[in-house]
């Protein structure tokens, strides 16, 4: 059955790696844009596609600032570096400042349109009636020194207003000059020449990135010394990024790999449970990937980049089940019934962890949710399935310095001499607890968390130092019905802006609405020609005749300034006929910005990293609430196995690793972030699975599960720990996050699940093969879930002094005294019957007043504690096992086998023959041993009732 | 503007005499300006007083007929009347200011190289003709010719522009040294760049 299980779910994997593989044939529908994570219902299509414009427009910028002291050399090697850029087809120049010609034909194209032409501060000054100061300006520029104007100007434009609206063009670059050709500005005893553009590829693109990078780059080994450059475009800061990232995950990645290579495999002495634990992983992801591609139709970075850390909690499965080479379990099947029950439950309580996710309106989440419940599951059955067929360790003794120390943590938390310390523990916790909460603060700011190059942002602010040219952090999208609403809406945009004293560029400063110029032609005529031209002209002495503007035929429209090609900038500004974007400069505060479009139809302030850093924050407030849930849907489940206390404790310890980890950091002062919560959700799963992993083995004080747990633990701090030593904030808190939760999750693990003794259920007999059905892994879940939902039954007491061993034989119960020692033994048995076997294992203590035998099934259930005393065995059996097995039989048997041949002749009225390692009791019972009895492996065979057991023991220190 | 800071440029070119102004001097002295626009009935006449720091910058401050202080420096031009600001051109937004400030810087040094970049320089006893050569200096595409008067320093200039308006500039009461700038004028010349 469970080959037939493991070929299906071998099926089922190369089906979905077909599936996948036929996805990324052609590329994986890979989403990056941290906007796409936003609800949906936030998201408007228009005003997307407008900010996806936009934003691929700044990212397609480039500008590089070239300096030499000598103003040749400088624009030689622009020149050279235009060339070379052009020529290898990376980049399309793209001039901000408008040459010669160009000024030439902007002023043929707007001149005609002079009366409507009126720049913002003349504007403001005639709406203020303030006309006289205009006809005071015109007087001093044809009176003062270096005036303007000529006699066909003054005919024509008297008051000059035309120069003064080409003056204030918000042109960009407008700390530069046209030198010769080249926008260049002179500062700092440099010749600093502009080479600006569009990147010819996509600033996404990792290979153009490197390779346009490289070519401005490149020419450097030929430049003589003296020059410098400076960079600024979304190109550099990505390229910078993405080696920054390579490097580091080359760095960081090599050494997790070597050292989780070496952990699994210095501990385990062979190389299989490394294998079996990457396919375990690979395996998740494989199908994680698929469902995810599936449901969703294409997967965010984002989700796919946290759904890949659950290898962190992978890889505890696998080597939850590794650790029990360290038994004298030696059959696949027996160690994956041994770690069963912390596996499923583990597995359950993080599949619930992650299923609040998916609860959230919040589409990142879900994916990660998602892809992390799929790719766990799919974990969690290949270790179930295809591990007991594949993997062929033999049993190893487990290292003493490890048990050494996992005895030692256990004897941290369940030894009563060790309560002071544990209180000390627990004060001293406290103490960091609450100065860490008065130093926690929180930080959600995407520039401080991404790592962006220093060197990147000097130049940037350098270039804007001597350029004016910046890279705009906010901008208004401004839409209307059509291209004369959208100018209106600029326009009062713009006024507003104005009276706040912020500069701005949009393109209505360029070409006003229609019924803009038909205002500003009125207000000319109205508040400065008609009181002001009279005197202005006798003031001069102008005798020619006055050429006032004629109206033009029709408006300007921006498609007039387009056709210019003097102003690439516009192109930029006006999105489409109905969408405009509108530029501040500067960095004002956000707040003011947002005061300004208050109010105005179809004017929206995008803020990118504003809005980034808003889904930053409701994503770590929500990923916190949902951590709060999820503990809530977890802690029925553990209460159900562990009780009420111990079930507490599991939580307790898991919570405690997530409320301790922040705060701890932050009085180092790292400060909490949207990547600290999101790493708190991983250490909220890995560590209830530690929690459980120990609490199904504190009865027992199981060395072998405190270390599998460390090696679990040390593996994810080996692949996510180390994170903390990222360049890039984020990633470091996110590391440091994993690092310090994981580190205390593994030590807290021990702390729960104490009182699972007091309510365990009962068991009777284990011998019976009425046990074959729980042998099928997918029944022993459904019993496991049916146990959590609290079976239980009374103790009872069964006064016994002789058992039937077989027909027409019976055993007088010697006393416990009677084996001549005392034994504290672990031991594993098989039972058959028939055709089927049945395995189960216990834990035997024997001293001369006692026995105490507690059995656990193969789910790692306690199903049986059965005490012995002389003429008596009390017995607490679970209610579900069948009524024919019986206690009596067990000890029975273990008498039968491992009492001395003197006691047993006796017990048995003489009906026993023992030569060498055989005994035969009867004619119908066999008992055979393979080296010492306490320490080998013994078999006892009835032939009268058909079943077989065999018992591999193995003391242990009382 | 273009053609006024190149005929600035001539005016303390120190053309007969070895005297050359250097960085720390200063240049004192009046002037006549005459603007003969077409379609006036008689040329707009101001008169006043300059003064020139080689490396600083110009100060021009004409009194009638009307106070117009026009200031201009690397940084850029200022104009003030009665004491208002009405005009101010940061050398950024204005282009080619640079250009003519090396070139005037240039002239005020004796060095005048960086015209003849643009201009076909003769020189006739104690006058000298600028003629533009016609390249795409748009300085000089503005200027049909200009003819200076040359004394100690510059006496007279006339800027001919192409629609037949001219300027001619009369230099008098000039002086080199008098003491270092005043505190006003500096103060003036510092505001440019603010």
């Amino acid at each position: 059955m469970r080959r037939v299980l493991a070929l299906v779910w071998l099926l089922l994997v190369l089906g979905m790696g077909g599936h996948v593989a036929s996805v990324a044939r052609g590329g994986l529908p890979l989403q990056s844009d941290l906007m796409a994570l936003l609800p949906r219902e936030d998201q408007d299509p228009a005003l997307q596609a407008a900010k996806d414009k936009v934003a691929r427009s700044l990212a397609d910028r480039v500008v590089v600032l070239i300096g030499h002291p000598e103003r040749r050399a400088a624009r030689a090697e622009a020149e050279r570096l235009r060339q070379s850029l052009v020529a290898a087809g990376l980049l399309s120049p793209v001039f901000d400042i408008p040459g010669d010609a160009a000024v030439k034909r902007l002023g043929t194209v707007l001149f005609p349109h002079r009366a409507g032409l009126l720049g913002e501060a003349d504007r403001r000054a005639l709406l203020a009636e303030r006309g006289e100061s205009l006809a005071t300006r015109a007087l001093s520029q044809i009176f003062g020194f270096a005036g303007m104007a000529d006699s066909r100007l003054l005919a024509r434009d008297p008051f000059m207003l035309f120069p003064a609206f080409l003056g204030q063009l918000p042109v960009p670059a407008n700390r530069l000059v046209l030198d010769d050709g080249w926008p260049s500005v002179t500062a700092d005893g440099l010749t600093w020449v502009l080479l600006s553009g569009r990147l010819a590829g996509g600033a996404t693109d990792l290979d153009f990135q490197r390779r346009f990078v490289q070519a401005v780059e490149g020419g450097a080994a030929d430049r003589t010394p003296g020059y410098r450059v400076l960079r600024l475009g979304a190109v550099f800061f990505a390229e910078a990024g993405a080696r920054q990232a390579m490097e580091e995950s080359v760095r960081i990645g090599l050494f997790s790999l070597l050292g989780t290579i070496v952990l699994v495999v210095a501990v385990f002495r062979s190389f299989q449970p490394l294998l079996l634990a990457v396919a375990a992983i690979g395996v998740g992801l494989l199908a994680a990937l698929s469902v995810c591609l599936a449901v969703f139709g294409s997967l965010h970075v984002a989700a796919q980049m946290f759904g890949a850390s659950l290898i962190g909690i992978a890889v505890d499965y696998a080597l939850l089940y590794f650790g029990q080479i360290f038994t004298p379990r030696t059959r696949p099947s027996e160690r994956l019934a041994a770690v069963m029950p912390g596996m499923t439950l583990g597995m359950i309580t993080t599949v619930i962890g992650y299923a609040t996710l998916a609860l959230s309106p919040f589409p990142g989440l879900k994916q990660v949710a998602v892809f992390s419940g799929i790719g766990l599951l799919a974990s969690f059955l290949t270790v179930v399935l295809w591990f007991p067929l594949l993997e062929r360790c033999g049993p190893r003794p487990l290292p003493p310095g490890l048990g050494r120390l996992a005895e030692g943590l256990w004897a941290l938390w369940t030894e009563r001499r060790r309560a002071g310390a544990r209180r000390v523990l627990a004060g001293l916790a406290l103490v960091l607890g609450l100065a860490g909460l008065a130093r926690l603060e929180t930080d959600d700011d995407v520039r401080r968390q991404q790592g962006l190059s220093p060197v990147l942002l000097a130049e940037q602010a350098e270039i804007q130092r001597l350029t004016g040219l910046g890279q705009p952090t906010r901008f208004f999208l401004v839409q209307g019905r059509d291209e004369e609403e959208a100018l209106q809406r600029d326009e009062a945009l713009g006024d507003r802006l104005g009276a706040l004293g912020v500069s701005w560029q949009s393109p209505a400063r360029f070409v006003p609405s229609a019924r803009r110029q038909g205002e500003d032609a009125a207000l000319v005529e109205r508040t400065l020609l008609a009181p002001h031209l009279a005197a202005f002209r006798a003031q001069l002495g102008m005798t020619a005749a006055a050429e006032p503007a004629q109206p033009p035929g029709r408006p300007l429209t921006l498609a007039d300034l387009r056709a210019t090609g003097a102003l690439p900038m516009l192109d930029a500004l006006a999105l489409d006929g109905a969408t405009h974007m509108v530029a501040v400069d500067g960095a004002p505060a956000p707040e003011m910005l947002s005061r300004a479009a208050d109010g105005i139809e179809g004017v929206r302030l995008i803020d990118p990293t504003g809005d980034i850093n808003a889904v930053l924050h409701a994503y770590r407030l929500r990923a916190m609430g949902l951590l709060a849930v999820s503990a809530a849907l977890m802690l029925p489940l553990l209460m159900g196995r562990y009780g009420r206390r111990g079930g507490a404790l599991v939580m307790a310890s898991a919570l405690g690793a997530v409320v301790l980890a922040p705060l701890l950091l932050a009085l180092l002062g790292v400060a909490f972030s949207f990547f600290g919560a999101m790493a708190l959700v991983l250490v909220l799963s890995i560590a209830t699975d530690y929690g459980v992993f120990a609490a199904e083995d504190r009865e027992r004080r199981d060395s072998v599960t405190l270390v599998s747990v460390g090696l679990a633990m040390l593996t994810t701090l080996l692949s996510f720990g180390l994170l903390a030593f990222s360049a890039v904030a984020g990633v470091r808190a996110f590391g440091a996050t994993m690092l310090v939760g994981v580190l205390l999750a593994f030590l807290l693990a021990p702390m729960g699940g104490g009182r699972r003794a007091d309510r365990g259920p009962p068991e009777s007999g284990v011998w019976s093969a009425r046990f074959h059905s729980l042998r099928k892994p997918m029944t022993r879940l459904f019993v496991v879930l049916a146990v959590l939902c609290g079976a239980c039954a009374a103790p009872m007491e069964t006064p016994t002094d002789r058992v039937r061993v077989a027909p027409g034989l019976s055993l007088a119960l010697p006393a416990p005294g009677d084996l001549g020692r005392t034994v504290e033994a672990f031991q594993m048995i098989s039972a058959r019957h028939g055709a089927e076997t049945f395995t189960f294992e216990a834990r035997l203590s024997v001293t001369s007043e006692r026995v105490l035998m507690v059995g656990t099934d193969s789910m790692g259930r306690r199903a049986l504690t059965l005490t012995w005393v002389p003429g008596r065995v009390a017995v607490e059996r679970a209610a579900w096992l069948p009524e024919g097995l019986r206690p009596e039989n067990i000890l029975a048997d273990m008498v039968m086998i491992f009492w001395p041949e003197a006691v047993l002749r006796r017990a048995l009225d003489g009906a026993v023959r023992q030569s060498g390692h055989q005994r035969r009791i009867g004619d119908v019972i066999e008992v055979l041993w393979e080296g010492e009895p306490w320490s080998g492996t013994a078999r006892l065979r009835n032939l009268a009732w058909d079943y077989e057991l065999e018992i591999r023991s193995v003391t242990v220190a009382p | 503007m273009r053609r006024w800071l190149v005929a600035f440029c001539l005016l303390a070119a120190p053309a007969a005499s070895e005297t050359v102004l250097k960085d720390g001097d200063v240049l004192r002295g009046r002037f006549v300006q005459e603007r003969h626009l077409t379609g006036f009935a008689a040329p707009l006449r101001s008169a006043g007083s300059f003064v020139i720091a080689p490396g600083r910058g110009l100060i021009w401050r004409a009194e009638t007929p009307f106070p117009i202080t026009t200031v201009v420096s690397p940084a850029g031009l200022l104009q003030s009347v009665g004491g208002t600001e009405t005009t101010r051109l940061p050398a950024q937004r204005l282009p080619f200011l640079t250009r003519l400030y090396d070139m005037m810087a240039g002239a005020l040094a004796g060095d005048w190289r960086a015209l003849e970049g643009s201009f076909q320089v003769m020189r006739q006893g104690a006058a000298i003709k600028l003629s533009p050569l016609g390249g795409d200096d748009p300085a000089a595409s503005q200027i049909a010719g200009i003819t200076a008067k040359l004394g100690q320093f510059v006496d007279e200039v006339e800027i001919a522009k192409p629609g037949g308006d001219f300027d001619r500039l009369t230099f008098l009461d000039q002086s080199l040294g008098g003491g270092p700038l005043g505190a006003d004028d500096a103060a003036l010349l510092e505001r440019v760049g603010k």
